[in-house]
């Protein structure tokens, strides 16, 4: 007995030491997978406050910035209401054809924009200010000051007037968690814009302005400058959100499949007011493929 | 001895908030990401307790963890080396003064002695932190290549605070 007190008083440190360790890796592996949630993070109520203090103080260096990106969004935001607003009202000139076929034309028109059966929005949008952020780790994080109380959950898609910017991974009462798509384990899906080719982005885990498209066979033909949108197959982010442009690819030997590179379109360093996609449909199409997928 | 409890306590809360508030938020390059904060733990007196370190280090890792969102990865780097500083202590000793010292700093042990003995733990510190943080050695190029940038500027900005806030008496 008063051996194995003794080798524990002696060896006590490193015991300790041993036990620290394996809570640590223990933790580790627990919070690795992006798409568990957990509370120890950011978003917690001390460093979610600290870190929304101090992005206050950095927030007044680039008032001028913000502001100018603000009302360019403005000016293009009203150029597209105008658009609509022609595309709609533009038909009701031409009053003197009285046929049928006008009053199908615009019956039918108003109802792919306006759908009468479903009367609200699709999607909803709430702002966000980034109040924490890091690009330059493989583990990428984004904070904002938007949580549960704001209508914020988990897995939904986050978008800036650039492009997109992640999905929520988790959220406390104020803040919430994004995973970016530079974070070496988020894959978006991607639709190329000219022939429509499906393809699935992942980071290159080196610069946060570039990523990587792959699955695209190399039958295919592909063009530079080519605009890569969301698939909208996966249920972050409703189809056609500007991700990037091609920049160029890669053909590995023996394989079959195009390494495309691509210019995000998103500037992760200069990140400041971001979007929370609130897509009112999802729970619908979440119950239904659990549902397929467990029979 | 209260005094350099509050001095120890406060050396070690500032530099974390500096840690995670203002280095963290500096994003300079991708090789370039500096821990200085666990200077908080090699500057605890030569006497503390070995579990008073080993916990002082697990506190301070998971905070520097809950705001960079990588939760047990400082952690375990930073008891890593609360455990190992011991031995760099030991290592060390003999180029030591002969004077009765409370802490290791610059001017109670000299230049040689506090830069091999921060060199030691903070190359450990960055080496094991990459090193989870990437997880595969197929990185292991770029992970040494940034302990090294990151452990040069870390160890510079220790310098720096070593001439500033423990000037020789």
């Amino acid at each position: 007995m008063q051996a194995i007190i003794d080798f524990f008083t002696q060896k006590y440190a490193f015991l300790l030491f041993m036990a620290l360790e394996i809570l640590c890796i223990n933790l580790i592996v627990q919070n690795n997978s992006y798409q568990r949630a957990s509370a120890l993070n950011s978003t917690n109520a001390i460093s979610g406050n600290l870190l929304e203090k101090t992005n206050g103080v950095k927030h007044y260096f680039h008032l001028k910035e913000t502001n100018d990106s603000l009302v360019q969004e403005n000016a293009r935001l009203m150029a597209q209401l105008a658009m609509v607003h022609n595309q709609l009202f533009g038909l009701e000139e031409p009053d003197f054809c009285e046929d049928s076929e006008l009053a199908l034309k615009k019956t039918v028109l108003l109802d792919t924009l306006f759908s009468r059966r479903q009367q609200k929005p699709m999607y909803y949008f709430i702002g966000a200010q980034v109040i924490n952020k890091s690009t330059l780790k493989l583990n990428n994080t984004i904070t904002i000051n938007k949580g549960i109380k704001d209508g914020v959950h988990p897995e939904m898609g986050v978008i800036s007037k650039q492009g997109v910017v992640g999905v929520v991974k988790d959220v406390s009462e104020n803040f919430s968690l994004i995973i970016p798509i530079i974070h070496k384990s988020l894959r978006v899906g991607t639709k190329l814009q000219s022939n429509g080719l499906i393809g699935s982005l992942r980071w290159d885990l080196k610069n946060p302005a570039y990523a990587v498209v792959d699955d695209i066979p190399k039958h295919e033909h592909i063009s530079v400058g080519d605009t890569v949108l969301t698939s909208g197959y996966s249920s972050f982010f409703p189809p056609n959100v500007m991700i990037g442009v091609v920049e160029g690819w890669v053909l590995a030997e023996g394989s079959n499949f195009y390494q495309i590179k691509i210019k995000l379109a998103t500037d992760f360093s200069r990140l400041d007011y971001v979007y929370v996609i609130d897509d009112k449909r999802r729970p619908e199409q979440k119950v239904l493929e659990y549902k397929a997928k467990n029979e | 001895m209260n005094n350099l409890i509050i001095t120890q306590f406060a050396r070690f809360v500032s530099l974390l908030l500096f840690q995670v508030l203002i280095l963290n938020q500096v994003e300079i390059n991708g090789l370039l990401t500096p821990y200085i904060y666990i200077m908080a733990i090699m500057m605890l007196p030569f006497d503390t307790p070995m579990w008073l370190v080993l916990s002082a280090a697990f506190v301070a890792g998971i905070s520097v963890d809950l705001f960079s969102n990588t939760i047990g990865m400082h952690a375990a780097a930073a008891v890593l080396i609360a455990y190992t500083r011991q031995y760099a202590i030991a290592y060390n000793a003999t180029v030591g003064s002969d004077e009765f010292v409370n802490y290791p700093n610059l001017s109670n042990m000299g230049f040689v002695w506090f830069f091999t003995y921060a060199t030691i733990l903070s190359i450990i510190y960055h080496f094991v932190f990459f090193t989870i943080e990437i997880f595969s050695f197929y990185f292991l190029g770029y992970i040494i290549l940034k302990t090294l940038c990151s452990s040069a500027l870390a160890l510079l900005i220790m310098l720096i605070y070593q001439y500033i806030f423990e000037p020789k008496y």
